[in-house]
C-alpha cells in the first residue's frame, strides 16, 4: 500500500498535469484553471 | 511424407548412422539414438524385427517419445504388448494419451470397457474420425463390430452398447483431451457434435462451453461442482435467454441443476410455461412448488406465478409444498414422526375455518409463517440435531423467542446461544438462517458479525449458508479478507461488501489463493473491485438507454488468474478504447472513472451527491474531519467534473499515463469518508422518541379532515399519475367488498353482487348492476388497499389508524426496485407480494405480503406529505399489532441545508443517544455508524423487538440535492416527486421556524384541507 506521502505526490502530479494540459490548450482564462491556480497555491505548488 | 522431408535433409553422416542403426539394432539402445535415427522409418522397423517392439512401446510411456507411437502402431498392434494394467490405465485415462493414437482400432473396441470411465474419451464427428481412424459410417461401424464379435474380439455382451454408440453416424475414436479442447478452439465443432460429446466428462463439457457458450444447450453437464464454476465463468443466462419457450421448458426439465444458477428472467418464463401446462392441476404445482424450493429457487416466486395464473390459492400453495418438504427432508425417520411434525405445520399455518375475516388473515399470514418454519424445517444439520418434541415446540409456539433458543442451543451449543439470548427482543423474522450459528462460521464472523446479521438486513445471509455447505470457502475467505481489509470499512456494509464480492468472485479468487498472493495482485484485485463500482452503478453503463444512444458498455469478466496479474494494463487499454470513442461528457465520466473510481457525479441523476457542494458544506459537518489532502482530492475531482473540451480531456487522460498519478483506490477512502460524514449528521438529524409521541399525540385535535358525517374515519385512494387503477378490499358485516377501478370505469363486487360505472363509447357513462354493493362499499371498513403500478408511479392516498385515530394523507411512488423488470406483466415486490394483471382487461389488484392490520399498510415503506418524507411501518412480522409496537413515521423536511429531519413515531424505537450508547457495547463490525437500514437502528437495542426491513429508497421532494445525500449514504436510489412548489432560499428560515411549531401538523391539514396536488 502506498505511503501518505506516495499519495500527496501522486496527487500533486496530477494537478500538475492538469494545469499544464490547460495552459496547453489555451484554457487561462477558465474557471477550471483559476481553481487549478488556488489549489497549487494551496499546496504550495508551481 | 515425413520421413521423405527429413531425409532430404539428412546429411552423409545422419545417413551413415540411421544405416547403422539399421543393421545392427541392439537392445536398450533404441531411445540414446538422435531424433533423426528415431524417426527413420527403417530403424523403427528393423527394431521391431529384431523382436524389440515391446521395450519400444513401453518406453512410449514417457511423454516425450509419444511422437513415436504412430510410427510404432504402423509397425504393430501396440496394444498386445499392453498389460492388463497399462490397458486398465489407457482406457481411464491415466495412460500416455499419445499411444491411443496408435492402438489399432480393432484392439480398442474390444479391450473398451463400457464398465470404465469414460471421463477423457468422447466421439468426433466424421470427418475427423476418418481422418484418425478411416472409419465414419454407422454401417461400417456395425459391420466392424459383428466381424469383431465373429472373430471373438468382443465379448457378445457389449455389442449392444458398441451399437449405441455407433448411432448418429458417428463411431468411437478416443482423442487425447487436447486435441478435442484443441478443435474447440479451433471452431471445427458443430452443433450436432456438441450432442454426441455427451459421453465424454463433465468437466470436458464445461471446457467445451467455456469455448463456445451456446455449446451448453446440447451438453448435459451433472456435475454440482463443475457446473458451479462453469455458471461462474460464463453467462449462462444469456444462453437459455436465446431458445423459444418449448425448448426452454424441455432443456431445463431435462436439466434441473442448472435451475439454481437462472436469473428470476429465465426462472419466472420457465415457471410460467409449467404453470400454464399444469392447468386445473393444482397437485402439479404444488409439486413443482416443492421442487423447486429444493432447487434453491424462492418459494414466493412460484407463488406468485401460481397467483397469476391461479390454480392454487396461496394458502393452499404453502400448505402443499410445506408438506412436501417436510416429507422429503424427514425421510427415513420414522412415519408416525412425519405425521407428527406435518400436524404441527398445519397447525402454525393455521387451518381455515370459513369464516372469512379469520380465512383472509391466515392467507395474508402464510408466506411468513411458512419461510419462518422453513428455516427450521429446510437445514439439514438443524434437523439431525434437535428432537421432534423441540421441532414441533418451535411451531406450536409459533416460532417463539424461547423456542428459537432451545434450537440454536441443541444445534449449535452454548456460545450460540448465549449470543442469542443478549438479543430477547428478537423474533424468528430477525434470524436471517440458523447458519449464521455454525461455530466455523462464528470464528469467522465474530461475535459482532452475529449480531450484524441478527440486526440488519444482509443479503450476503446465503454466502453464509454456502460456506457452511462448502467449508474450503470459509479459508479462502479468510484470505480474501486480508486483501480488502482496508478497501471495505470496518463495519456491517464492510462485511456486507466482502462477502458479497467474495461470492462474485469466487471462482478467480479460489484459483488466485491457490499461489503466493503477491502485492501487485492485491492491488490488482482492489483497482478490480473499485472499477466494479463504477461499471455496476453508473447510469450510463448498460447497452442502450431509452432513446437508443450508445451506453458505456462493461468490461469483460475477469476470469483468470493471468488476466489478473495483468489487470492494470487491461482496465487502461479498455478505458483508453472507451475514452476514445466517446463524446464529451462519457469522455470525462470515463477519465473521472479511471482515476478516481466510481462516484456518481451527474446532476439530477439518482445516487448522486454534488462535490461542489460538498466543500461548500463542509464547515457544518462538525463531526468528521477531513485533510487538505482529502479535500483537494475532492476539490481536482470536482474541477475535472466542469471541463467540457474534448482535447483537454483526452490530451490529460494521455499526460495521466505518463506518470504516477491519483488512483481510483486512493480515492476509495475520501469518497467513503464523504458518505460516511453524511450519514452522522443524518443520525444526528433523528428526533427523539418523546418529542416524536408529543407530536403526533398533539395532532389529536385537529382530525378534521376525516370527514365522514358518523364520526368513523373512511379514506379514499386516488392514483396521480400511471396506469391510474386500483384495487380496493373492504369488508362490512362480515362481507368482502371489492372495487377495481381504472381509467375505463369503476367495478364494485360483494359476492355474486356487482356494481359497475363505466364509459361507453360514446362518452356516455353506464351503470349498472346491485348498487347496494356500492352502499357496503362506503360503509366498508377498510382492510386492504393496493394497485398496479409502473415505475415511477405515484399514489396518494390516506394512511388510517383505528386505534390511535390517526390518518395521514401520503404519496407514495413505486420503482423498479420494488418490482422484477424483466417481466412487464408480472411483479414481485422485494417482500414477496405479487401483483397481477388478468386478461389484459384492466382488472388488476397488488396483493401485498403482509397484512394491513387496522387499516394501515403494514410493510415497510416510505411515503411523502407535501414536503415531508414519511415511512410508515406497522407490526411488521407479527400477526397482531403490539400497542407498544405501532407505526413509526419518519417525517422528513427536505428544505433544511442538509440532513432531512427525521421524526420517528415509533414506540419501540429508541432515541439517538441510546442507540449510540448500545452500539458501543458492540465491536466494530456492528456499529450504529455504519447503519445501513435506518428502521434497524431500532434494532440495536436488545429491548425492542424492531424490525428488519430494508429502506426502499429516499424520497425526494423539493430538495433533490438534499435527498441524494442521503441516497448515496444509504446506497438507495432516489424518488423524486415532482409537483411540489420550489422553496427559495429566503423562504427557508422561515419554513424552519414553522417547523419548530408542528410542520407535521401542518401539512397534514393542508392536505385535508384539498391541498390537491
Amino acid at each position: 500500500m502506498m505511503s501518505d506521502k506516495e499519495k500527496e505526490e501522486r496527487l500533486n502530479n496530477t494537478i500538475l498535469i492538469l494545469k499544464d494540459v490547460l495552459e496547453k490548450n489555451n484554457k487561462k482564462d477558465s474557471e477550471e484553471y483559476e481553481r487549478i491556480q488556488k489549489l497549487l497555491k494551496k499546496r504550495k505548488l508551481k | 511424407m515425413k520421413n521423405d522431408l527429413i531425409e532430404k535433409k539428412l546429411n552423409l553422416i545422419q545417413k551413415l548412422r540411421i544405416n547403422l542403426a539399421t543393421r545392427f539394432p541392439r537392445k536398450g539402445k533404441f531411445f540414446s539414438y538422435p531424433d533423426y535415427v528415431r524417426d527413420a522409418k527403417e530403424v523403427i522397423n528393423a527394431y521391431f524385427e529384431k523382436g524389440y517392439g515391446k521395450e519400444l512401446i513401453q518406453e512410449l510411456e514417457r511423454e516425450d517419445y509419444g511422437r513415436l507411437a504412430e510410427s510404432f502402431g504402423q509397425r504393430e498392434n501396440i496394444y498386445e504388448h499392453m498389460s492388463d494394467d497399462e490397458k486398465r490405465d489407457l482406457f481411464e485415462g491415466y495412460g500416455n494419451k499419445e499411444i491411443l493414437l496408435c492402438v489399432d482400432k480393432k484392439s480398442l473396441l474390444s479391450g473398451y470397457s463400457l464398465e470404465s470411465s469414460d471421463y477423457k474419451y468422447l466421439y468426433l464427428r466424421t470427418n475427423d474420425m476418418d481422418y484418425l481412424m478411416g472409419l465414419s459410417k454407422e454401417a461400417r461401424g456395425r459391420q466392424e463390430i459383428s466381424e469383431l464379435v465373429r472373430e471373438g474380439q468382443i465379448p457378445q455382451e457389449q455389442v449392444e452398447a458398441l451399437y449405441d454408440r455407433t448411432k448418429n453416424n458417428t463411431f468411437l475414436p478416443f482423442l487425447p483431451e487436447k486435441k478435442i479442447l484443441q478443435l474447440g478452439i479451433d471452431g471445427e465443432l458443430k452443433k450436432d457434435d456438441y450432442k454426441k460429446l455427451n459421453t465424454m466428462g463433465d468437466l470436458l463439457k464445461a471446457k467445451l462451453v467455456y469455448l463456445n457458450p451456446k455449446a451448453f444447450l446440447d451438453l448435459n453437464i451433472q456435475d454440482e461442482e463443475v457446473l458451479s464454476k462453469l455458471a461462474r465463468k460464463v453467462d449462462l443466462n444469456e444462453v437459455i435467454s436465446t431458445i423459444n419457450s418449448s425448448e426452454r421448458t424441455e432443456f431445463i426439465n431435462s436439466r434441473e441443476n442448472i435451475l439454481k444458477y437462472l436469473d428470476k428472467s429465465n426462472i419466472q418464463k420457465y415457471v410460467v410455461d409449467i404453470i400454464k401446462q399444469s392447468k386445473n392441476n393444482p397437485e402439479a404445482v404444488i409439486n413443482l412448488g416443492s421442487t423447486l424450493v429444493n432447487k434453491g429457487i424462492p418459494s414466493e416466486l412460484i407463488e406468485s406465478i401460481n397467483l397469476k395464473y391461479a390454480i392454487t390459492g396461496k394458502y393452499e400453495f404453502y400448505l402443499g409444498v410445506g408438506r412436501n418438504i417436510i416429507e422429503r427432508n424427514f425421510q427415513g425417520k420414522d412415519e408416525s414422526e412425519i405425521t407428527d411434525i406435518k400436524k404441527a405445520f398445519e397447525e402454525c399455518i393455521g387451518k381455515k375455518t370459513g369464516n372469512e375475516r379469520e380465512d383472509i388473515k391466515i392467507e395474508q399470514e402464510v408466506t411468513e409463517k411458512y419461510f419462518n418454519i422453513l428455516k427450521l424445517l429446510n437445514n439439514e444439520r438443524v434437523i439431525e440435531r434437535v428432537s421432534k418434541e423441540d421441532i414441533i415446540n418451535y411451531m406450536d409456539s409459533n416460532m417463539s423467542y424461547e423456542s428459537i433458543c432451545n434450537i440454536v442451543e441443541k444445534a449449535y451449543g452454548e456460545k450460540a446461544v448465549s449470543i442469542l439470548r443478549e438479543r430477547p427482543g428478537l423474533g424468528i423474522i430477525d434470524i436471517p438462517n440458523f447458519d449464521i450459528f455454525e461455530p466455523e462460521i462464528m470464528d469467522l464472523i465474530g461475535y459482532g458479525g452475529v449480531h450484524t446479521y441478527l440486526t440488519y438486513f444482509m443479503e450476503s445471509k446465503d454466502v453464509i449458508t454456502e460456506m457452511v455447505e462448502n467449508p474450503k470457502m470459509i479459508e479462502e475467505y479468510k484470505k480474501y479478507r486480508d486483501v480488502v481489509k482496508d478497501f471495505y470499512p470496518p463495519s456491517a456494509i464492510g462485511l456486507e461488501d466482502t462477502m458479497l464480492s467474495f461470492r462474485r468472485h469466487y471462482d478467480l479468487l479460489s484459483q488466485t489463493f491457490e499461489g503466493e498472493i503477491t502485492d501487485e495482485l492485491k492491488e490488482n484485485i482492489l483497482l478490480m473491485l473499485r472499477d466494479e463500482e463504477f461499471f455496476d452503478n453508473d447510469m450510463e453503463v448498460g447497452n442502450v438507454d431509452i432513446d437508443n444512444n450508445k451506453r458505456i458498455p462493461k468490461p469483460k469478466k475477469i476470469t483468470t488468474v493471468e488476466q489478473l496479474s495483468k489487470y492494470k494494463e487491461i482496465r487502461n487499454a479498455e478505458y483508453d478504447n472507451l475514452i476514445r470513442n466517446s463524446k464529451t461528457d462519457q469522455k470525462r465520466k470515463l477519465i473521472l472513472a479511471k482515476y478516481f473510481g466510481y462516484i456518481s457525479d451527474s446532476p439530477g441523476e439518482y445516487n448522486d451527491y454534488d462535490h461542489k457542494k460538498f466543500l461548500e458544506d463542509y464547515l457544518t459537518f462538525n463531526r468528521t474531519e477531513f485533510s487538505d489532502y482529502e479535500l483537494d482530492s475532492i476539490e481536482l475531482y470536482d474541477i475535472i467534473s466542469g471541463i467540457n473540451d474534448d482535447q483537454v480531456l483526452e490530451m490529460f487522460n494521455e499526460y495521466l499515463e505518463q506518470s504516477q498519478v491519483i488512483s481510483p483506490v486512493d480515492m476509495k477512502s475520501i469518497d467513503s469518508k464523504v458518505i460516511e460524514s453524511y450519514k452522522k449528521e443524518y443520525l444526528d438529524s433523528i428526533l427523539s422518541i418523546q418529542e416524536a409521541e408529543r407530536m403526533i399525540n398533539s395532532d389529536r385535535k385537529s382530525e378534521k379532515y376525516i370527514e365522514k358525517s358518523d364520526g368513523r374515519k373512511i379514506y379514499k385512494d386516488r392514483i396521480v399519475s400511471g396506469k391510474d387503477t386500483l384495487y380496493n378490499r373492504l369488508s362490512k358485516n362480515g362481507e368482502l367488498i371489492q372495487l377495481i377501478q381504472t381509467s375505463a370505469g369503476k367495478k364494485y363486487k360483494c359476492g355474486n353482487r356487482s356494481y359497475e360505472i363505466r364509459v361507453d363509447e360514446d362518452g356516455k357513462e353506464i351503470e349498472e348492476g346491485n348498487k347496494d354493493v356500492l352502499e357496503l362499499f362506503e360503509d366498508g371498513q377498510v382492510l386492504e388497499n393496493s394497485m398496479v403500478v409502473e415505475d415511477g408511479d405515484v399514489e396518494i392516498y390516506e394512511l388510517y389508524d383505528v386505534d390511535k385515530q390517526i390518518s395521514v394523507h401520503a404519496v407514495r411512488q413505486f420503482t423498479s426496485a420494488d418490482f422484477v423488470k424483466e417481466h412487464p406483466e408480472l411483479g414481485i415486490t422485494r417482500y414477496g407480494g405479487a401483483y397481477e394483471l388478468e386478461n389484459n382487461d384492466a382488472e388488476i389488484r397488488i396483493m401485498m405480503e403482509k397484512n394491513l392490520e387496522h387499516g394501515i399498510a403494514s410493510r415497510s415503506m416510505y411515503y411523502a406529505f407535501d414536503t415531508e418524507a414519511l415511512r410508515v411501518e406497522v407490526g411488521y412480522g407479527y400477526t397482531s399489532l403490539d400497542p407498544n409496537s405501532i407505526i413509526g413515521f419518519y417525517i422528513g423536511d427536505a428544505r433544511t441545508s442538509h440532513g432531512l429531519k427525521r421524526l420517528r413515531v415509533s414506540m419501540n424505537t429508541l432515541k439517538n443517544s441510546e442507540i449510540l450508547s448500545a452500539s458501543k457495547k458492540a465491536p466494530r463490525s456492528s456499529e450504529i455508524a455504519t447503519l445501513r437500514y435506518e428502521y434497524d437502528i431500532s434494532k440495536i437495542n436488545p429491548n425492542t423487538r424492531g424490525g428488519r426491513n430494508e429502506m426502499d429508497f429516499i424520497l425526494a421532494m423539493n430538495d433533490l440535492k438534499e435527498a441524494k445525500k442521503h441516497a448515496i449514504a444509504f446506497s438507495k436510489p432516489i424518488i423524486h416527486v415532482n409537483s411540489q412548489k420550489q422553496l427559495t432560499n429566503s423562504e427557508r428560515p422561515k419554513v424552519r421556524q414553522e417547523r419548530e411549531k408542528s410542520e407535521f401538523i401542518q401539512n397534514m391539514e393542508k392536505i385535508a384541507d384539498g391541498d390537491e396536488r
